[in-house]
């Protein structure tokens, strides 16, 4: 390529470019300068809805449940008493039916025994024996001694028990 | 108009037009058209086609970034011109690579190659000089497109013409090169 080819190569030779074109590319060129204002605020805008649709969007609690509870008082059975307490304060059939409450064995006894002793005292003979069998049956081996504060009705079937369980095997 | 002066207006301009005044825009864009256009129209050498799109293209970029826009650093003509010059590079590399896909399948109208002898010169002519380095680039531009003797660039660069025509010399040289070297 020789120095005047390469002239012509560089030599610019174009018609310029018309009015029309360069207007219309100046209209174009208008809507990406414009936002321009708004374009730092933009990001913030675009938190702040985002907020917003948060806000309303938010899920609405479910109404509040009411919960009425009732406390059913629970029976608890009564401490047993003291030995020395007056058999009187507290009538046979709750005795009873402490007795029958209690999960101790040695309270449950115990209780039995003084439903036994108030029965009796109050001549119902059937429910003292009934008490006194199920006093001997929590006792154990120790509530079949025979004592000294025993009343006639439960020595009566202490004895009676004892001779039970001597002749028990004299038939084989 | 001094350089301090062109300066402050174009500092005056860019923050009007950044605020929205469509005339600030006008003007910049005015003052700067046809320096961006006619050296586009340069760079791609008899392509319409190619430089109506990169004008555009330039243009559009030129408004969407003004904010990175600093006069101190140049004129907003040249800063302009930068984008369209980056612009015709990358239209460049697809037109390149597009050319190669369609002349791989062959050519099935010798008289249509013919035609588009011209058009296939353009682009030689474009691609050169986009591959050029920015130095020999500007020196080419300086003599050739701004039509500046070797006496008016070396005052305006502050060098000597003996430099400036031995860089003229050198970029001749790495045109011709680039030239011939593009397929």
């Amino acid at each position: 390529m020789t120095d005047d080819e390469l002239d012509a190569l560089l030599t610019p030779s174009d018609p310029p470019l018309d009015d029309g074109r360069r207007e219309v590319i100046f209209a174009q060129t208008l809507p990406r300068l414009r936002p321009w204002r708004f374009r730092r605020l933009a990001w913030p805008a675009v938190f702040a809805a985002g907020l917003a649709a948060g806000w309303f969007a938010k899920p609405t609690p479910p109404p509040e449940r009411i919960v009425e509870t009732v406390i059913e008082k629970e029976y608890l059975p009564a401490e047993p008493p003291a030995t020395n307490e007056p058999l009187a304060q507290r009538p046979p059939d709750r005795l009873e039916l402490d007795a029958e409450m209690a999960t101790d064995p040695a309270t449950s006894a115990l209780l039995f025994r003084q439903a036994g002793d108030a029965y009796l005292k109050a001549n119902q003979i059937e429910s003292a024996i009934r008490c006194y069998r199920q006093h001997l049956g929590e006792a154990g081996a120790d509530g079949r001694i025979v004592r000294a504060d025993d009343s006639w009705l439960l020595t009566s079937i202490k004895n009676s028990k004892r001779k039970d369980d001597d002749h028990a095997n004299d038939g084989l | 108009m001094t350089e301090a002066s062109e300066n402050w207006r174009e500092h005056g301009l860019r923050g009007a037009a950044l605020a929205g005044n469509a005339a600030a825009w006008r003007t910049l864009y005015d003052g700067a058209f046809e320096a961006v256009a006619g050296y586009v129209r340069w760079r791609t050498r008899g392509l319409a086609d190619l430089a109506d799109d990169v004008i555009q293209e330039a243009w559009l970029t030129a408004a969407r970034k003004l904010s990175a826009f600093d006069p101190d650093q140049c004129r907003f003509a040249a800063w302009v011109c930068g984008i369209a010059g980056n612009v015709l590079r990358h239209h460049l590399r697809s037109r390149t690579s597009y050319r190669r896909r369609v002349q791989a399948l062959g050519t099935a109208d010798p008289a249509a190659a013919c035609a588009d002898h011209k058009r296939e010169q353009a682009e030689q002519v474009a691609v050169a000089l986009a591959n050029l380095p920015e130095r020999y680039e500007r020196a080419l531009r300086a003599k050739y497109f701004d039509r500046l003797s070797v006496e008016q660039i070396a005052a305006a660069w502050g060098e000597s013409p003996k430099a400036v025509e031995s860089l003229l010399t050198r970029a001749r040289q790495a045109f011709r090169d680039a030239f011939e070297k593009h397929p």
